[in-house]
């Protein structure tokens, strides 16, 4: 009896002690860790295509850096980046605002289906609507032949148009959650006291919104300047510096002058960073401070409601019409030349046995990707150690990067000991993991900027320790950013091209690639019909993390998902 | 609650992976360079008539060889199958390859295989002019007969080519005009060739589609899908133009450091058998054992232009960059005058 309770007594001294040590160190434990990992992940293939645009045939040289001064195609290429990114940017904060704010403030009936139209790009590969626009709007398109239009689709015009199809989904979720965080308090008393709802909008709304909405903006202009499929299909002629990357290394197998390229894509990326935390610096907008409070449903003021359906309505027809195309085209023989119904597109064993290769993939990148997304935000943002910043550059680097450049650094990085892991399924995940944190890490962020550490605090002083805190306080409020960081990560992984498209191994063909291949190849019929299917398993896994959550009791509409 | 979540999530995933775990016996990989459709039935006639699995992964020649200089020495496959003589050349050089004399290949002509037995050239392809048979109609044109006719001015914004940068078909294509009119003349066909040019596509086979779902009235493109497409319906019309085709082959090669050597060498095997050049002839292409007609040609072969691929695969570089300064990017005014003086130091 003694000896069970002393052994009980050291049991609990060695518990106790470890709990101490954990208490005091677990933030700095997991800095360490994640910054491991983000260490060999990502600074590790970066640093060697860094070095490969420095190191030539004969050691270092700046030769290839002459190069890019020496073509007024490179500047071209330069300027015609930023110019996309710039007026893709411009335009989604718009439409993102509108779409975001009808379904957190418009009238009922109209929410759930908007929300639905503005996620639905989500379930496609951004260079998709490439394709469908083809389809559409091409010398020989659907629309065009209707209407006996004579409109270029190989232009500005159709590069912007498929880059704000495709990216609407990420600009309208960073805004929504924005607004969603927005107290409905504030505007109720405003609208109480007589303001009109544009006042309320233009000085409460709007300016509470401003750090996310810039968030949103920048998040949106790092993605599309790094994205290659649309412009590589519809800019015709113009140059653009990711798909120049991604056709430096494909084609050229020039390395060097790719890795140039990518170090020139990614100077505005820092540059935009550096800004958005100087503007952000000293900017926290807490309006929910303890419970947020339960509002009535106000009706919005049609002089509102007509110029965001305004915009809203041609967008909502351009995706649905993109998304019938596609469903139309995957069961016809030959897309606008034989519309006889098929079914053989749909039967391809080849493309089958992809989208469960991507499946497997998908799923354990969104796992992996989702936890260590969370922690890092939560590093971030109330850890005390130097080089936060550092950490937070290297967690969204991975999307500033374009992903051919990745791809190609995991390829030189991976290839040699001590990392050998080219040929294996985890290369893909990690690769995928570490692209996508950006996601997790800034609704991570976003959470915990909206929720003042005064909670975390107020636990503390009621005896609470760090490991109750991290477990009862910040764990149920990060669980959303997790949950959006897996499903982000899921489907961007299904989705996702520019650097597997280098990884993958015979015999281990990915659905996007395979989507990439045909549709490049003209099979539309292939590419639209594995488009589909992979369209469905999102949609579905979707639905069944809906059901989950919903028998856990977790509310994941209300989370901001 | 949400650790039940959790733990669902992570059991799937874990039964997901269990799941790929099972593997074939005997099988290869293989980086494989035709069109999809011929990569995947190849491999499949492999496996019927060898027994071995060929996991395959559709690439294009750049890829291929761009895969095979940043994965080196470390191959993830065991053989390519189908890719430019240039990769095949250089890789020989940087010994990429396992030497293997096979057997099967003895009764065939030198051209289709390196003295050493470490590359092999499966078939020939060739590029061609094809038109949309519906849309010429539609404008009253007919498809031209010679190279020199899609210079008039009628074609203005309605050809399409592939991209040297990315196609090994429009390398191809450019140095076979190159070798036809002669280095200045070839350019200057070019360069005018240009003013018609809607734009240059990434692959060699795009502009077969494009024209074939009637985006464009006439292409240049490779002869890889041409048959396929006609017997698929689409309103394709193809021409071999009086001066002739430029062609190239589909080489083949053992990547050093594979686990499955005996197997490649018996694929290598298969591949020089007549089964095989038959297969190839069906797909169009034109089989490195004679007296087999090509699907796409018949029993006589086109008039071909006179090529010296030697030349081609040496100054590749510079057909390149002249291209690119052409066609793609304007020298800054530095460049030039740098570029001048290079040239009066040189000569």
């Amino acid at each position: 009896m003694a000896e069970l309770v002393m052994g009980s007594i050291v049991r609990k001294n060695w518990w106790y002690r470890l709990r101490a040590f954990i208490n005091a160190n677990l933030i700095n434990l997991f800095a360490g860790g994640l910054f491991a990992l983000l260490a060999v992940f990502l600074l590790y293939p970066i640093a060697s295509v860094l070095v490969f645009s420095l190191w030539g045939d004969q050691g270092f040289t700046l030769d290839f850096y002459a190069e890019f001064f020496k073509y007024e195609f490179y500047y071209w290429s330069f300027l015609n980046t930023l110019i996309l990114g710039l007026a893709t940017m411009i335009i989604l904060l718009v439409v993102g605002f509108c779409f975001a704010y009808l379904t957190t403030r418009g009238p009922l009936w109209i929410r759930k289906p908007l929300k639905m139209i503005a996620l639905l790009p989500l379930a496609a590969p951004p260079y998709i609507f490439s394709i469908s626009l083809i389809t559409l709007f091409g010398k020989n398109g659907m629309i065009n032949n209707l209407l006996h239009l004579n409109f270029n689709i190989y232009s500005w015009t159709g590069v912007i148009a498929a880059q704000v199809l495709a990216f609407l989904p990420l600009s309208y979720m960073m805004i929504e959650n924005v607004l969603n965080a927005v107290n409905p308090s504030l505007e109720e008393s405003a609208s109480d006291m007589g303001a009109s709802e544009f006042r309320i909008m233009r000085s409460i709304t709007i300016p509470l919104a401003a750090p996310g909405l810039l968030k949103a903006a920048l998040l949106v202009f790092v993605m599309t300047i790094a994205e290659f499929g649309n412009p590589a299909i519809l800019g015709g002629r113009t140059p653009f510096l990711a798909p120049d990357t991604y056709l430096m290394i494909t084609g050229e197998a020039d390395f060097n002058m790719a890795s140039v390229l990518s170090v020139v894509l990614i100077a505005p990326c820092i540059l935009i960073f550096i800004l958005h935390n100087f503007v952000l610096a000293g900017k926290g907008y807490t309006t929910i401070v303890g419970k947020p409070t339960a509002t009535e449903l106000r009706p919005i003021d049609p002089a509102i409601k007509l110029p965001f359906l305004i915009v809203c309505i041609p967008v909502t027809i351009l995706v649905l019409l993109s998304f019938g195309v596609i469903v139309f085209g995957s069961f016809v023989k030959i897309v606008g030349v034989d519309n006889t119904f098929v079914i053989d597109h749909m039967l391809n064993t080849q493309s089958n046995l992809a989208i469960w290769n991507s499946f497997k993939v998908s799923l354990g990148a969104g796992l992996f990707g989702a936890v260590v997304g969370t922690l890092l935000a939560y590093v971030i943002m109330r850890g005390k150690f130097p080089g936060r910043h550092l950490m937070e550059m290297l967690a969204l680097s991975g999307f500033a990067l374009p992903g051919t450049v990745i791809g190609v650094g995991y390829i030189i990085a991976f290839n040699r000991p001590p990392f050998l892991l080219t040929g294996t399924i985890w290369i893909i995940i990690l690769n995928c993991v570490f692209r996508f944190l950006a996601v997790g890490v800034e609704a991570g962020i976003s959470k915990l900027h909206q929720i003042s550490v005064e909670i975390e605090e107020a636990s503390a002083d009621l005896g609470a320790d760090f490991l109750t805190v991290f477990f009862k306080v910040i764990l149920p409020i990060m669980f959303s950013a997790f949950v959006a960081g897996f499903i982000y990560t899921f489907m961007t992984t299904m989705m996702s091209l520019s650097s597997v498209i280098f990884l993958v191994a015979p015999g281990f063909d990915l659905a996007s690639v395979y989507i990439f291949l045909t549709a490049q190849l003209g099979e539309l019929g292939v590419a639209s019909a594995t488009t589909v299917k992979v369209i469905a398993i999102v949609a579905v896994s979707m639905a069944l993390l809906k059901v989950i959550a919903k028998k856990t009791g977790l509310d994941v509409q209300k989370q901001g998902v | 609650m949400k650790g039940r979540l959790l733990t669902l999530v992570a059991l799937a995933v874990l039964v997901v992976f269990a799941a790929g775990m099972a593997q074939a016996a005997d099988s290869i990989s293989a980086y494989m360079g035709f069109s999809r459709e011929v990569n995947e039935a190849l491999a499949k006639r492999i496996q019927e008539k060898t027994g071995i699995e060929v996991k395959n992964i559709t690439l294009s020649w750049g890829e291929i060889w761009a895969r095979l200089k940043s994965e080196a020495p470390r191959f993830n496959a065991d053989m390519v199958m189908s890719f430019g003589g240039a990769g095949a050349i250089e890789g020989t050089e940087k010994g990429y390859y396992e030497d293997y004399q096979s057997p099967a290949w003895n009764d065939i002509a030198d051209a289709f295989k390196s003295p050493k037995g470490t590359y092999y050239a499966l078939g020939t392809f060739s590029f061609l002019l094809v038109g949309n048979k519906t849309k010429l109609a539609e404008k009253g044109y007919t498809l031209p007969t010679s190279w020199k006719e899609l210079l008039d001015p009628k074609w203005k914004g309605q050809i399409v080519a592939p991209s040297p940068r990315t196609s090994g078909t429009a390398f191809m294509i450019n140095y076979s005009f190159l070798s036809l009119y002669g280095e200045k003349d070839g350019w200057k066909y070019l360069e005018d060739l240009d003013k018609n040019m809607a734009f240059y596509t990434r692959s060699g086979n795009a502009p077969t589609d494009l024209v074939g779902r009637g985006e464009y009235l006439l292409g240049i493109t490779s002869d890889e899908n041409v048959l396929k497409r006609i017997k698929d319906g689409y309103p394709l019309e193809w021409k071999v133009p009086a001066e002739g085709i430029g062609y190239e082959g589909n080489y083949c090669v053992v990547l050093k450091g594979t686990q499955n050597l005996a197997l490649c060498k018996k694929v290598v095997d298969y591949l020089g058998s007549k089964d095989c050049s038959e297969f190839i002839a069906s797909m169009g292409y034109i089989p490195p054992r004679p007296g087999i007609a090509s699907g796409l040609y018949g029993e006589k072969p086109p008039t071909y232009i006179k090529l010296d691929h030697g030349w081609a695969y040496k100054n590749q570089k510079s057909i390149m960059l002249n291209w690119k300064s052409k066609f793609m990017m304007k020298e800054t005014e530095d460049a030039k005058k740098s570029g001048d003086e290079k040239e009066k130091s040189g000569g």
